[in-house]
């Protein structure tokens, strides 16, 4: 029953998500658009960080690997975007693997330095070689996405379709490996000593997860290319990060669903802050804030929230959901002691 | 040879300011066990603060000494209440991911705060050291940068002092080591983790404080000299105050030769190169050349 819900949740969400275009505003079709690259990004930080328990602040650094090799293929040297887009994600992939290698030793706060010092690292590099990269000043793409004449759509309203595509495509890989043995082992990774005991060789999971992480964040990077047919340096910098990695918290970091919440808060929450009035400078005073309070509150953010009340509903049970990994560990059990008598 | 001596020199004066907020960052990690990576942008809060109390346009205009001062207590008070309000909730978590939370929205927050309550705009410190240079050997020395390397000794024999020497010392060493066997002796563990925080907060703005004239007063100030700062300690070592120094002079000078002198990393890359220097110590030797070697319990 609990299954069969969350089955109903994901039609409902795609069928909206399909006929949005047709229903709004080719503004709102734009923002959209947004959602669906910035949730393909935070999917990307839901298998690394969530599933794997590896935290980095570096995801900014392979959005902007896609983002660039999409943008220098495509705008410059005039390939198409469905061979740009997946070699984008293999150079991430490759880089994503040498980053893996030597994490494999650092764990938590030291992991986290390291990243962040790749996620600063990476706008140096391609000012470095602003000849190729435009530097700061960026670099057009000039290739939007016509939409063809047989389908009677808008040029914005095909792009958007294009992107879905993708992000459907990313979301049922990741949703299916999750579930699958390879899956159960890579969140077990997470947990070394337990996992190497049953036989699951965490070193090669780790490393790979690394990896496919930071190949899902380059065809993020790709479709955010796509979308914005430019790039600037500062826009790939330690705040993307952030952005992504606070975007998983508030989401929800253990479930593919938060991926999605992820997405639309990224998009979204900047535009309702300066609506309640709030100086758009403190922007990241509310993230900061909503930030504090999923982890001092609401664990496992709203994806996780939604995934209890499913539960409820299901059975009318506080069932947990097999297939979910917990990623806080238990509380040690509390002793207490009567005073003055015996137990 | 006289380009060599002063590429040095100038090294030594950065590297005070790492060494500086490297000290910060020890005595954060070693009272509470935590990367503070907020600790640059709560020691760039620090310097803006004791810019408000003397320059700016609307503040007090309180002479320069008592600004700093002032910026200092306030420093301390604000990181002492930081650490009881937000961080004493994760210290102990076992979840990796949450301590790093926790520190990243306070960047992100302190960030914010700093650019809406002070502007973005870039603002004039005034010089705390005389201005003015002397010449040795062909190599010029600023005052500033013998006042740097000054202080630079001041603040660690202080710290030196204060903890090898005071009873308020002992028991912060002992908390640091043992927080459970230190509140079964007694110890109040709460306001020693306090206090470590406190004045981790104040050694930062004074660093801030020091190199703000140099540098100019902006919001990202403090981001590079963040990053040297945690070379440096990984150099010398997380919980050494002494690896702090060592590797923060070191820091500086390695960064003015390389950056002087190869030229592919220029002054474009220098980050990117003390980022590999980064990886391969905490790789190679954690622990960085001071310091202790963790044991933990998975």
């Amino acid at each position: 029953m609990n299954g069969r819900i969350a089955l109903a949740g994901w039609a409902a969400t795609l069928l909206a998500f399909v006929l949005l275009p047709l229903v709004t505003s080719s503004v709102t079709t734009n923002k959209f658009s947004v959602v669906l690259y910035s949730s393909v990004a935070v999917l990307s930080v839901v298998v690394l960080t969530g599933f794997n328990h590896q935290v980095s602040l570096g995801q900014s650094a392979f959005f902007g690997i896609g983002a660039y090799a999409t943008a220098i293929l495509v705008g410059t040297h005039g390939w198409e975007y469905w061979l740009a887009i997946p070699l984008g994600a293999v150079i991430a992939f490759v880089v994503g693997v040498i980053v893996g290698l030597p994490a494999l030793r650092l764990k938590g706060h030291y992991l986290a330095l390291v990243t962040l010092g790749l996620a600063v690292v990476f706008p140096q590099i391609l000012n470095r070689f602003s000849s190729v990269t435009g530097g700061t000043s960026g670099l057009g793409v000039k290739r939007r996405l016509v939409a063809p004449g047989w389908s009677g759509l808008e040029d914005n309203q095909w792009s958007y379709y294009v992107l879905l595509v993708i992000a459907v495509a990313m979301f049922v890989l990741v949703r299916n490996v999750a579930l699958s043995r390879v899956g159960r082992a890579l969140r077990a990774s997470g947990h070394e000593t337990a996992a190497r005991s049953s036989g699951v060789d965490v070193a090669f999971y780790r490393v790979t997860t690394f990896g496919v992480s930071a190949a899902i964040a380059a065809i993020a990077g790709g479709m955010f290319s796509i979308h914005n047919q430019f790039v600037g340096s500062s826009d790939f910098g330690l705040l993307r990060s952030v952005d992504m990695l606070a975007a998983m918290v508030v989401g929800g970091g253990t479930m593919v669903a938060g991926a999605v919440v992820g997405g639309l808060f990224l998009q979204f929450a900047p535009e309702y802050t300066q609506q309640l009035g709030i100086d758009p400078v403190l922007t990241p005073v509310v993230y900061a804030a909503l930030l504090l309070f999923c982890v001092y509150c609401f664990r496992d953010g709203v994806a996780g929230g939604a995934a209890r009340l499913r539960a409820v509903l299901a059975r009318g049970r506080m069932d947990r959901p097999p297939s979910r990994a917990r990623w806080v560990s238990p509380r040690a059990p509390r002793i207490t002691e009567e005073v003055g008598g015996s137990p | 040879m006289t380009l060599f001596l002063q590429r040095i020199l100038d090294g030594l004066s950065s590297g005070a300011t790492y060494a500086a907020l490297g000290l910060a960052l020890v005595l954060v990690f070693r009272s509470t066990r935590l990367i503070n990576l907020a600790q640059g942008e709560m020691a760039m809060f620090g310097a803006y603060l004791a810019w408000w109390f003397t320059a700016a346009p609307g503040g007090p205009g309180w002479p320069l000494g008592v600004a700093i001062g002032g910026s200092l207590v306030a420093s301390f008070a604000g990181g002492a209440a930081l650490e009881r309000v937000l961080v004493r909730p994760i210290e102990r978590s076992t979840n990796h991911l949450l301590p790093v939370v926790v520190v990243v929205a306070l960047f992100v927050a302190i960030n914010a705060i700093t650019a809406w309550r002070f502007g973005t705009d870039a603002q004039r410190m005034p010089e705390v050291f005389p201005i003015g240079t002397f010449d040795v050997a062909g190599v010029i020395v600023p005052w500033s940068t013998i006042g740097l390397l000054v202080t630079l000794a001041a603040i660690s024999v202080l710290l030196w002092l204060l903890l090898q020497r005071t009873r308020l010392g002992l028991a912060m060493r002992a908390v640091a080591s043992n927080p459970e066997s230190s509140s079964l002796a007694g110890v109040p563990v709460s306001r020693l983790l306090m206090f470590g925080w406190g004045l981790a907060a104040a050694v930062g703005s004074l660093a801030a404080v020091l190199v703000a004239p140099r540098l100019y007063l902006s919001t990202t100030m403090m981001q590079g000299v963040l990053l040297y700062a945690f070379l440096a300690i990984a150099i010398g070592g997380f919980d050494s105050f002494a690896g702090a120094i060592v590797g923060g002079l070191a820091v500086g000078v390695l960064e003015s030769l390389v950056g002087g002198y190869v030229g592919f990393i220029g002054s474009n890359l220098k980050l990117s190169f003390g980022v590999v220097v980064l990886i391969a110590f905490l790789l190679v030797r954690p622990w960085g050349l001071f310091g202790s070697p963790q044991v933990a319990r998975e």
